[in-house]
């Protein structure tokens, strides 16, 4: 008798111990602030990327207008950079930016138009060739190129846009569906979606689409090729079961392309300090088409070893959707800048930090 | 990215499925006549000019109709003197070109496809045309 209530009261306290140790593990990110606070006077449209440098925040808007519009970290309006046009100087399309000392560059369809900080036009050049994602360090141009043509995955530009180089052979090969028959370079693009991460020494290229991670030297020397989908837990399983099936073994049809095509493990990622920074929905697309309301979820990557370290929840409105991700460290502080899609209201820029 | 992708997405998707819907031809091609720039490049072998002059978008219509014709050594393209050598040199390797590519030197390209355009009743004149050509004469003009 005796032996079975200490049996009792050990068990209950060893799952007392246990229920405290997970919830004091998790951790949330909550907003501190958000911008535009005087919406009245500045409303924003799409916001498909963010870029933090030297204090100050770009925000890169690609509808309605094609531009780059410019914050302190404190959510104060300064300026836009870029205007929509054809001309040199305008931008066809404003989808993805990256900064390398005190220049900026905005990628459209297949052309990067380089400004200062200050907003000057400086020079553009088109690479013709469908980009998931580029970066630019030590005044060249990193391209993931889509060319079903080419055996390598990452082709180097100068400033100028000379073709200077290509590594990183190609770890998909695709089945010849209608697709990939007719559309190689969409096919591609599609496939090799992700983003490509630098910390002025090394590349780092993450795919969104079958979770894989490579390191390169700035030389193209491969360093690490790991296989981090085991991080994404079961949504991400599930994602990269239906991505194989569909891209590799059976081939997608048209109407499974409207939902398959974009059907990605993470939205978003980013490089500071020692980590990588990705930010994960927890939702299928197909259920997020349909309005179900999902998690966003950080996870935190070492960035040599790709193995997870820290994992962050975001509290949020139902009605807001954070499509990307810049991370700042303060002194003992991290700072999270989100651009968010608002249902039915202007987007914002939100700053989280961790929950005290 | 998401609305970005969608509509992306969307082009492309109008690009798969309608594979021609930005193609047009015109009936009367009599007063066209190739400018002596062109006319000094092409050979008994040239079947198609492509003045690139238009949003190049690979893929969408144009980019497509590139990649289904880039072995064609019958067919060469032009493109606006503002590119760039560098550009010339990526829109070769981007599309796999395997034939000439030449930058137009001169205005008068530009004067013959702005009347291409006028011709065309269209609203601006920066298109893409594909000249089809027999026996060194415009047979057909098509745009994209």
């Amino acid at each position: 008798m005796i032996r079975n209530k200490i049996l009792f009261f050990l068990s209950l306290f060893i799952f007392i111990t246990s229920f405290n140790l997970i919830y004091a593990e998790e951790k949330w990110l909550v907003r501190t602030t958000y911008f535009p606070k005087d919406e009245e006077k500045l409303t924003l449209g799409s916001l498909p990327d963010l870029e933090i440098m030297d204090e100050n925040i770009y925000v890169v808007e690609n509808s309605p207008g094609f531009r780059v519009l410019t914050f302190t970290k404190d959510g104060e309006f300064q300026k836009i950079i870029g205007k929509k046009g054809g001309e040199p100087g305008g931008l066809a399309f404003a989808i993805e930016i990256s900064t390398w000392d005190k220049e900026i560059v905005i990628k459209g369809n297949t052309t990067f138009s380089f400004f200062s900080t200050e907003g000057a036009y400086l020079r553009r050049f088109n690479a013709f060739v469908m980009v998931p994602c580029f970066v630019y360090v030590k005044d060249r141009l990193y391209l993931v190129a889509a060319n079903p043509d080419r055996e390598y995955l990452i082709e180097v530009y100068s400033k100028k846009g000379k073709f200077l180089s290509e590594f990183g052979a190609k770890f998909k090969k695709l089945h010849s569906s209608h697709l990939q028959k007719y559309y190689p370079n969409m096919a591609e693009w599609l496939v090799y979606t992700g983003h490509l991460l630098t910390d002025g020494e090394y590349l780092y290229y993450l795919n969104s689409k079958f979770g894989k991670a490579m390191k390169f030297s700035l030389d193209g020397t491969k360093i690490a090729d790991v296989d981090i989908s085991g991080i994404f837990g079961e949504r991400g399983k599930e994602v990269i079961r239906d991505n194989e099936k569909y891209w590799i073994k059976e081939g997608i049809s048209k109407e499974r392309l409207s939902s398959q095509g974009w059907s990605v493990i993470f939205d978003d990622a980013y490089l500071c300090g020692d980590k990588i920074y990705i930010l994960q929905r927890q939702i299928t697309h197909e259920e997020y088409v349909t309005e179900k309301i999902p998690q966003y979820i950080i996870k935190v990557l070492d960035k040599n070893s790709f193995k997870l370290i820290d994992e962050y929840k975001i509290k949020k409105n139902e009605s807001e959707y954070p499509r990307a991700l810049s991370v700042k460290e303060n002194d003992n502080d991290l700072v999270f800048y989100f651009t968010m899609s608002v249902r039915e209201k202007s987007n914002i820029v939100a700053e989280y930090r961790r929950e005290k | 990215m998401k609305w970005v992708k969608y509509f992306v997405l969307a082009l492309m998707m109008a690009s798969v499925l309608l594979p021609t819907s930005g193609f047009q031809s015109t009936p009367s091609i009599q007063e066209f006549q190739l400018t002596p720039e062109l006319e000094k490049l092409i050979d008994k072998k040239t079947s198609r000019i492509i003045l690139l002059y238009g949003t190049i978008s690979i893929g969408c219509p144009i980019g497509s109709y590139i990649h289904s014709i880039k072995d064609r050594e019958d067919i060469f393209f032009v493109v606006p003197p503002d590119y760039t050598m560098n550009e010339v040199d990526n829109l070769r390797r981007g599309l796999s070109i395997k034939g000439r590519i030449i930058r137009a030197s001169n205005q008068n390209i530009e004067l013959f496809v702005k009347k291409i355009a006028k011709h065309l009743k269209l609203d601006k004149w920066k298109w893409n045309f594909i000249l089809e050509i027999n026996n060194r004469k415009i047979t057909n003009i098509k745009k994209y």
